[in-house]
């Protein structure tokens, strides 16, 4: 099945790359072929070595062995800036942007122009000029003076991109571009990429939605386990991709079960922060999934600091098993039964240069120690208990938490809560950056813990997520909550509509 | 960080009255002091609403608290004159002191009467005030510096030679022994020629002589003593070019049991009063009081008009056992 | 071996099982300090005598404990550069209450570590508190004021003969081990510092608290968010530094027989430098007890065997400059070797 390619309209071709790291062998004999004017999707679970081949081609890594073409030629690159002065771009999901420095700046960096005869003198107005020309021909209305860090997410993508298409770049890398971006902002990058593409660049574009493939690429190669695995059309049914990618037959994407409610565990009331939240209230019952929903700036995840105590709340109440709590501290939340699983795991849910026992262990410390001191042999006993109840995929339970993919982390955050008896369960984005076999894995520890008798609040901005898995949607627009959708009132259009604020449109 | 100075040492005045009157190892002082004192009306004229900027290495410690009551002293024969007085917080930070010569300069002062601290770094800045006309007196520590008008200190350089001396001919070490000088912070052109002017004498003898830096702190300086101790159990004496790294290596040498002569720099109350009882066996005293007076004598001179000497000798004296009593 | 298939895993406690580049750079100052000691040994037959290996100790003791509390510090992030000022305050008080007051040792050793721990206090508090950007400002103001306070209180003049009691004890007296030419003396401050880095090394790994710490500096948002009780570890972090500052006061003052406002001036500098060589991340969540103790004994011992082989003044000042230099630089190393993987 694999495409062959005459060798006038490869662009890049690499092969039989082999990357090998003490203990593990990252990439073994991998091959990839871009033609130009393809937007080629590198498609792979976590761990499958699709960023350690983006590095080697960017120049970060050197490979073990293998080799690297460009328009026919072999080209060595050992530096990042091999890389660049060959042609080839890599956005990384970190942006390398001085957030300081002006749009044009940073379009221009390492390549500022000069004033010809007067060395070291940039040369602005031309600077300003060709930046105004490139985000022009994208169609993005950007002001190149504009300091980077005053623009959103999705418009330091585009300088990004902007300064790939001024240094004329001919392949261009980007990882998991869309993972921070609401579905607008997707669209205008589509529309980019589609420039891209128009202006004979090949893109290599790495992605976790699937259901962006068909949209964005061409061609798709699967890698798995360090291996190629196939290069396919773009058309191809997302299920078989997922076989690809896994290796096996995915039965379920959202193993929802229908659980009978219990009591009511949570229920907060009028909840307000002054530009933030306004007079929020809802329950939520044992054995329940709430999901919230909305875009991105609505507040939901502001909502769900505020009630474990992260941020501070104005006014408010908040009742757990119809007693009131005063929350002013995440300590407060913790022993009232509240675990927050945040959206971003590596800066706000694990401490990555400790143990996974000593993270599972850090809500709960007392009931491993006695007099403050801690019984490492308790420490541990009680996560290897989680690692086998969670299918957490470590050798030892002393690994350092950075070492962990992103499925794996978010086991590990949520072995935390579980060893602290939190019954209130806050998800927020719980799936985000991880991949399409520990989403399942994910989905399915959700569904065991309501039959378990947890409640479960869920914000997501994955719409299939919250249709997939939720009793209940509140939907939040501007810091309130506008919608309650149950049963059959949960569906796309009702949720878009009451996020964009166009509710009463589908209700009339 | 400047510092006010308190109420001004009465000990280093006492002392200076006395070494006047006690025999010994003295380098003569210059007549200074009568000088001024004669062209007092004069200056006192020349310098009516004037400002004159004296500034010391640190402001807050003992010695340069006594330089600065021979600075009230001066105050009180010209009382027309405002003088100010300040230095950084310690002796190595340079730039504070840059600081203040460059707000001296700004204010449009009279005369700068300056204890360099550091190596040279601060010449340039001084280079800029004299380039803006000001005269420049330097005190305590001399530089080769062409614009300054004179120069009043101590001489380091006989202070450490009368060490030297005491060593070799009190103390009696002969060719071959060896003697350590533990000395302040590497580069410090005071130290260097207390280390020098203790050098000479002992080479002359054929004696060897160890150098190490304690950085005129005395816990580093028993640390030196004691270390120098294991590689060199038969030491025959030690000169430390200031009181507290002295008593650092008395401490040391009292730990190991050895008596040793150990003579310090500077005569300090803490030293003096070991002197007194048998530990120090002597340090170099120097009248930082007279340096602070004739620093502001001579700029009045000069802001008079008269012509002053180009080297202003405050003098040194050793104190023992012998003479400890004039210096309490 | 253990039964799990670990690439590391020999009996290992909590320090231990980081991953093996980072044991390799503990070892890499342990080696320096083992290439040290044979230089120096092989230099000058004074060097390996046991009556200089207590000089070692004695010289070591000040810093070492002033090292372990800046290791506390540094791993939550910070940094205190108050240190010196803190111990010059701490001692000066010791004396004054001795000499001045007329007041028993004991009290004066009490009235040290108070006013070490007050100060510790004082800026945790400011930096928590007032939210100063950075402790580097607190402590940094900290250090002028303690400084500052320290000259004020004495005139700048210093305190000799405080006699005896719990701080000569401490800081000046020997216990003699094993009789006739065999015997061996062995300075007190050695057993105050022995115990010291013991009672760290199971706060560090073995206690809540310790591990606290730990979670603070390598992920303070993570912590929070888990109930780490975040601003109060930094309040103690710092508390525990200005504490060591005061111990040291204790144990300089017994050893000089003197308090004095000029003490410590740039034993901050020592006591970073000695975390630093020791494989403590600059970063915050990194650091151990035991390469604490092998930084400090890299600097004592070099300065020890420069005197000892009596380098020339200004040659001591460009070897110590270097030694610190190539200890800052295997930080780096270390902080690119942990991101190329």
């Amino acid at each position: 099945m694999t495409t062959t390619a005459g060798p006038a309209d490869v662009l890049l071709r690499m092969s039989g790359i082999t990357k090998r790291f003490p203990g593990v062998v990252a990439l073994d004999d991998v091959r990839l072929e871009v033609r130009a004017g393809e937007v080629h999707v590198l498609l792979g679970e976590n761990g499958a070595g699709k960023s350690t081949l983006m590095k080697i081609l960017g120049g970060a890594y050197h490979a073990d062995a293998g080799m690297i073409e460009l328009k026919g030629r072999e080209v060595k690159i050992t530096s990042p800036r091999d890389a660049l002065d060959l042609g080839i771009a890599v956005i990384y999901q970190e942006f390398n942007l001085v957030a300081q420095l002006s749009v044009m700046e940073n379009v221009f960096m390492g390549r500022e122009p000069r004033i010809p005869g007067r060395p070291g003198v940039i040369d602005w107005a031309r600077m300003r000029r060709e930046t105004a020309a490139i985000l022009k021909e994208l169609d993005l209305p950007i002001d190149p003076a504009r300091q980077v860090g005053k623009l959103g997410v999705a418009q330091q993508q585009m300088v990004e991109i902007a300064r790939s298409v001024s240094a004329s770049a001919d392949v261009v890398v980007m990882d998991e571009p869309t993972s921070a971006l609401t579905d607008h902002e997707i669209i205008q990058l589509f529309r980019v990429v589609k420039q891209l593409q128009a202006r004979g660049a090949g893109v290599i574009y790495i992605s976790h939605r699937l259901e962006e493939v068909p949209q964005v690429g061409s061609t798709v190669t699967v890698l798995r386990d360090g291996r190629y695995v196939d290069t396919v059309p773009a058309s191809t049914p997302i299920p078989d991709l997922i076989r690809l990618m896994v290796g096996r037959d995915l039965t379920k994407q959202y193993p929802k079960e229908l659980v009978e409610p219990g009591a009511e565990v949570l229920r907060v009331e009028h909840l307000e922060r002054r530009g933030v939240l306004r007079d929020a209230s809802f329950s939520v019952r044992a054995g329940e999934i709430l999901g919230i929903a909305g875009l991105v700036g609505a507040g939901r995840t502001e909502l769900v600091r505020a009630i474990f105590g992260a941020d501070h709340l104005d006014s408010g109440r908040i009742f757990v098993d119809g007693k009131q709590v005063a929350v002013h501290h995440p300590v407060d939340a913790i022993r009232a039964g509240i675990g927050l699983l945040p959206e971003d795991r590596k800066t706000q849910g694990l401490v990555l240069l400790l143990s996974i026992a000593e993270n599972i262990s850090m809500a709960s410390p007392g009931d491993v120690s006695r007099r403050g001191f801690l019984d490492m042999r308790k420490v541990a006993a009680r996560a290897r208990g989680f690692v086998e109840s969670l299918r957490i995929r470590t050798p030892s339970v002393h690994r350092l938490a950075r070492s962990l993919s992103g499925g794996t982390q978010q086991k590990v955050v949520l072995a935390k809560w579980l060893a602290s008896r939190s019954r209130v369960l806050i998800f927020d984005e719980p799936t985000r950056g991880i991949d399409v076999g520990a989403k399942v894995e994910v989905y399915q520890l959700m569904t065991t813990l309501v039959q378990q008798g947890a409640a479960i609040v869920m914000v997501s901005s994955e719409l299939p997520e919250v249709l997939g898995m939720s009793d209940r949607v509140l939907v939040m627009r501007g810091g309130s909550i506008v919608a309650e959708l149950a049963g059959d009132e949960i569906n796309q259009e009702r949720i878009l509509a009451a996020a964009m604020g166009q509710e009463h449109v589908v209700a009339a | 960080m400047k510092s006010k100075r308190t109420m001004a040492a009465g000990l280093a005045a006492l002392g200076l009255v006395l070494a006047a009157c006690s025999s010994g190892a003295t380098t003569a002082p210059s007549s200074a002091a009568a000088s001024a004192a004669a062209s007092g009306a004069a200056g006192a004229a020349a310098c009516q609403g004037k400002t004159i900027a004296v500034i010391v290495k640190a402001g807050t410690s003992t010695y340069w608290k006594t330089v600065g009551s021979g600075v009230d002293d001066a105050k009180a024969e010209f009382p027309g004159c405002t003088v100010t007085f300040e230095g950084p917080d310690a002796e190595t930070n340079v730039t504070a002191q840059i600081a203040e010569v460059e707000a001296a300069v700004a204010k449009k002062v009279a005369a700068i009467v300056i204890a360099v601290t550091g190596a040279d770094q601060v010449l340039p800045s001084l280079q800029k005030a004299a380039d803006a006309g000001i005269p420049i007196i330097l005190i305590d520590t001399n530089k080769d510096f062409t614009p300054k008008k004179a120069f009043v200190g101590t001489d380091n350089a006989a202070g450490g030679k009368a060490a030297g001396d005491y060593i070799v001919k009190t103390v009696g070490v002969k060719a071959g022994d060896t003697v350590l000088i533990i000395r302040g912070q590497a580069g410090d052109a005071v130290h260097n020629l207390r280390e020098q002017g203790a050098t000479d004498p002992l080479k002359a003898a054929g004696v060897t002589v160890i150098v190490q830096p304690a950085d005129s702190d005395r816990a580093k300086g028993q640390a030196v003593m004691e270390n120098v101790l294991q590689a060199n159990p038969n030491l025959k004496a030690v000169f430390a070019t200031n009181d507290e790294m002295a008593l650092g290596a008395l401490k040391a040498a009292q730990q190991a049991n050895k008596t040793i002569p150990i003579i310090g720099f500077d005569a300090n109350p803490d030293a003096i009063a070991s002197i007194e009882a048998g530990g120090l066996t002597g340090s170099i005293a120097q009248f930082p009081k007279k340096i602070g007076q004739f620093g502001v004598e001579t700029a009045v001179k000069i802001l008079a008009g008269e012509s002053v000497d180009a080297n202003v000798n405050t003098g040194v004296e050793l104190v023992t056992k012998d003479n400890v009593a004039n210096f309490k | 071996m253990s039964s799990q298939p670990e690439p590391v895993a020999v009996a290992p406690g909590p320090e231990e099982r980081r991953n093996w580049t980072e044991i390799a750079f503990q070892l890499g100052a342990l080696l320096g300090l083992i290439l040290l000691v044979a230089i120096f040994a092989l230099s000058s037959p004074s060097f390996l005598t046991t009556g200089n290996l207590a000089g070692i100790a004695r010289q070591t003791s000040v810093n070492a404990l002033l090292a372990l509390g800046m290791l506390v510090v540094i791993l939550t992030g910070g940094i205190d550069l108050s240190v010196g000022a803190v111990l010059a305050l701490a001692m000066v008080v010791l004396a004054m209450v001795i000499t001045k007051a007329g007041l028993d040792q004991s009290i004066g050793m009490v009235a040290a570590l108070a006013v070490g721990a007050a100060l510790g206090v004082g800026n945790g508090l400011l930096l928590t508190r007032l939210h100063l950007p950075h402790p580097f400002i607190s402590t940094l103001g900290m250090m002028n004021i303690a400084r500052g306070a320290a000259l004020v209180i004495t005139g700048g003049a210093s305190i000799s003969a405080l006699g005896g009691g719990i701080v000569k004890f401490i800081g000046n007296d020997e216990i003699l081990l094993g009789s006739g030419d065999g015997a061996v003396s062995i300075p007190i401050m050695l057993f105050v510092v022995v115990l010291a880095y013991v009672a760290f090394y199971f706060f560090l790994n073995r206690t809540v608290v310790g591990r606290h710490i730990y979670a603070t500096g390598g992920n303070p948002e993570a912590a929070r968010l888990s109930g780490v009780p975040v601003d109060r570890i930094l309040v103690l972090v710092y508390t525990i530094s200005g504490l060591m500052a005061g111990l040291a006061a204790v144990v300089l003052a017994g050893r000089t027989d003197s308090g004095y406002p000029n003490a410590g001036l740039g034993f901050e500098l020592d006591a970073i430098s000695a975390c630093i060589i020791g494989g403590t991340s600059f970063f915050g969540g990194v650091g151990t007890v035991s390469g604490t103790l092998i930084g400090a004994l890299i600097m004592g011992v070099l300065r020890n065997g420069l005197n000892i082989m009596s380098v020339d003044t200004n040659w001591q000042t460009v070897v110590i400059g270097s030694v610190i230099i190539a200890a800052v630089y295997v930080d780096v190393l270390r902080r690119r070797a942990g991101q190329s993987r």
